[in-house]
């Protein structure tokens, strides 16, 4: 066997600069092991500071006991937890039990699953900041055997974000009362309901989001009736808003003209509409909103009904002599569309038994499961069917149909339907009125009036009972409006109007105090311990009908109506 | 409010002025009344002026027959007009007051036959 060089004993004596050549490699690896190890030092600090810096929480678990082996400082103040006291620990260390064991589950599922694990949203009670809520990513990091070595977790603390979001909703839910309310007080009128010649009822259903339709009604000294009739494009408080505006704009520019009109005639309603939409144009166009609207006139004296159609649905008339429908429609752009726009209006000829019907696009494109909408003629053959009902009675028949139709109670947008029946017009015999102060000095007065007109009544003549129990009726009423509506404050006004009809008077008391409940007054007492609360009770004996109500320019009506014996010729 | 008042050996008469007692003077009626009536037991109201009285100026009666009848003393009324009876009935007081067609009805029936 020839000597080998590893053989020691045999290994010839190195040359003094193999020694050197050998050192200076040597040197030359210690050196590159020192720098190795210099750069995996400087590595892992840096990954520790960006890990010690994340914003985000972070932990290290190994992947066997599930101990912390990291936990950064987003981690320490998010929990209230110091790493000293973390690492080496485990969840059951820290969290009640229920949640450890939720935690230690979804840990396991990581590990074994080998996948990253999101999990949007977990509660967390910590020790010091209460209930936190995270959002946490979990990442299994396998060694090089491929077997799971460490659980790497990330989690953003989102109570903020969280209690943020449940904020924003309840001021959603607010932003759909106040609409509502909006709605309820600005938008929406009480139809007139005691005009003579004309019988209308009004129908909303508020959708979970206001859409601003609107209605309103002006009555022009029982001869013309204005029924108008809108929807702004969009929704919510803004929507709710812009209704309100119009409405305003229309009341507005219909004021201004009569002031400019002839003493006894009408401004007409397509001049009504030009300058409501000359006022308002400018800043609809601004908050890129438009308006459809349409404004109805009926005329009461030559049946006729004007009506200025802005792109608002079709109007749907019942013509009672055929019991068919016919559908009106304009030309006109919606308000808000353009600067230049001139209104037109159309007229048709009504008759008694007529019925106009009045509605949002709501109730027209209300859908069925199978997506199929309501339509037009669906709705015109609601109308036909049942058109000669009571106005109140046919929109309730259309609601029901919807209901039917759609199969639910609450609509995506709001449903508003506004149906007007012209009636056989009655016109009162004699009709006079009288304003008086909110001033008890006044009732006799009042009586004074109700005695005066019922001596101008004849054929036959009221005999003193009826007179006396009429002028027990407007006292009292005026009693309770002075003491009780405007709280004894004697500097408002109460108007008072007598109209006499072939079979009835009625006498109304109109004021702008409070409203009046009725319902709430109790029952008077007889057995002379109470010196008040029988008026009410005058009044209800007096006469033979009360209604408390709003009349036609928002005030508080007291109506109270006698019947007349018939004439004897 | 003028309130003329007679004394018929105990009984004080008070005659109601004016053709009506309305929410627009029974509040000066009650007032004005009180003091006149306060030394008496046996009160007659004679209400043969008044053509009008509303709940309210009912009210200030039954103020002065609670007043009189607290000390034992009575308030009747007397000369009603039809109307004003037919209020009275409207809301049952007329079971509540005792009633006489004619001031010297209801003095007799104080016990006092003078006239």
């Amino acid at each position: 066997m020839a000597p080998t060089d590893d053989r020691p004993e045999s290994h010839p004596r190195p040359t003094k600069s193999e020694l050197e050549r050998q050192l200076a490699e040597l040197r030359r690896a210690e050196e590159a092991l020192a720098r190795r190890t210099e750069e995996l030092e400087d590595a892992r600090s840096f990954l520790d500071s960006v890990l010690e810096n994340l914003p985000v929480m972070l932990f290290v678990k190994d992947a066997r006991e599930l101990k912390f082996v990291r936990w950064n400082r987003a981690e320490e103040e998010a929990l209230g937890i110091d790493r000293s006291v973390a690492i080496g620990k485990s969840d059951y260390d820290f969290f009640p039990d229920e949640q450890a064991r939720f935690f230690e589950a979804k840990d396991r599922a990581v590990l074994t699953g080998g996948q990253l694990v999101d999990i949007p949203e977990e509660a967390i009670q910590t020790a010091h900041r209460g209930l936190r809520f995270l959002h946490t990513i979990k990442v299994p990091v396998f060694g090089s055997d491929g077997a799971p070595r460490y659980l790497v977790g990330i989690s953003e603390d989102i109570t903020d974000r969280k209690r943020a979001q449940e904020e924003l909703a309840r001021a959603r839910e607010q932003e759909v009362e106040i609409g509502f309310k909006i709605q309820q007080t600005l938008l929406l009128d009480q139809p007139p309901s005691d005009l003579p010649g004309v019988r209308v009822a009004a129908l909303t259903i508020p959708s979970q989001r206001i859409d601003g339709d609107f209605y309103d009604f002006f009555n022009h000294r029982d001869t013309c009736l204005d029924v108008i009739v809108g929807d702004v494009m969009g929704k919510g408080i803004p929507a709710a808003l812009l209704g309100a505006a119009t409405k305003s704009h229309f009341l507005q520019a219909l004021s201004r003209l009569i002031s400019l009109s002839e003493p006894g005639t009408l401004p007409e309603p397509k001049d009504i509409v030009t300058l409501a939409h000359s006022e308002m144009v400018r800043r609809l166009i601004e908050v890129e909103s438009f308006v459809t609207v349409c404004y109805a006139r009926f005329d009461l004296v030559r049946q006729r009904l004007d009506l200025v159609d802005c792109g608002h649905t079709t109007t749907i008339q019942f013509q009672a002599r055929t019991g068919t429908c016919r559908f009106l429609q304009g030309e006109n752009l919606p308000l808000g569309v353009s600067e230049q726009e001139i209104y037109e209006e159309i007229s048709v000829p009504v008759e008694p038994g007529d019925v106009l019907l009045f509605y949002s696009d709501g109730l027209t494109e209300t859908r069925n499961r199978d997506g199929e909408l309501f339509g037009i003629e669906r709705l015109a053959g609601c109308l036909q069917e049942h058109g000669r009902l009571e106005p109140r009675e046919l929109i309730e028949q259309i609601r029901l149909a919807a209901v039917a139709f759609s199969n639910a109670e609450r609509f995506g947008d709001d449903l508003t339907c506004v149906a007007v029946r012209i009636e056989v017009r009655e016109l009162p015999l004699l009709r006079s009125e009288i304003e008086v102060a909110s001033d008890l000095k006044e009732l006799a007065r009042a009586r004074a009036f109700v005695r005066e007109v019922c001596s101008r009544i004849h054929d036959p003549a009221p005999d003193e009972e009826t007179v006396q129990q009429l002028e027990l009726a407007v006292t009292e009423a005026a009693s309770n409006v002075m003491r009780h509506a405007y709280a004894g404050r004697a500097d408002r006004r109460v108007q008072i109007d007598m109209d006499v009809f072939a079979d009835r008077i009625v006498l109304r008391l109109h004021h702008l105090g409070q409203s009046f409940d009725p319902d709430a007054v109790r029952p008077p007492v007889f057995d002379g311990t109470q010196d008040g609360g029988f008026g009410m009770y005058i009044i209800n004996q007096s006469v033979d009908e009360v209604r408390y109500h709003r009349d036609e320019r928002g005030r508080n009506c007291i109506s109270m109506t006698k019947k007349r014996p018939e004439a004897m010729s | 409010m003028e309130l003329a008042t007679e004394t018929i050996g105990d009984v004080t008469v008070v005659v109601l002025p004016g053709e009506q007692l309305d929410a627009g003077n029974a509040k000066e009626f009650k007032r004005d009344v009180a003091p006149l009536i306060e030394p008496c037991r046996k009160v007659i109201f004679d209400l043969g002026e008044l053509r009008f009285v509303d709940s309210s100026g009912l009210g200030a009666m039954l103020s002065c027959l609670r007043q009189l009848n607290a000390k034992g003393g009575d308030l009747k009324l007397c000369a009603m007009t039809k109307p004003v009876r037919a209020l009275f009935e409207l809301v049952r007081m007329h079971k509540i007051f005792e009633i006489h067609a004619s001031r010297s009805d209801a003095l007799r029936s104080f016990g006092s036959g003078l006239t």
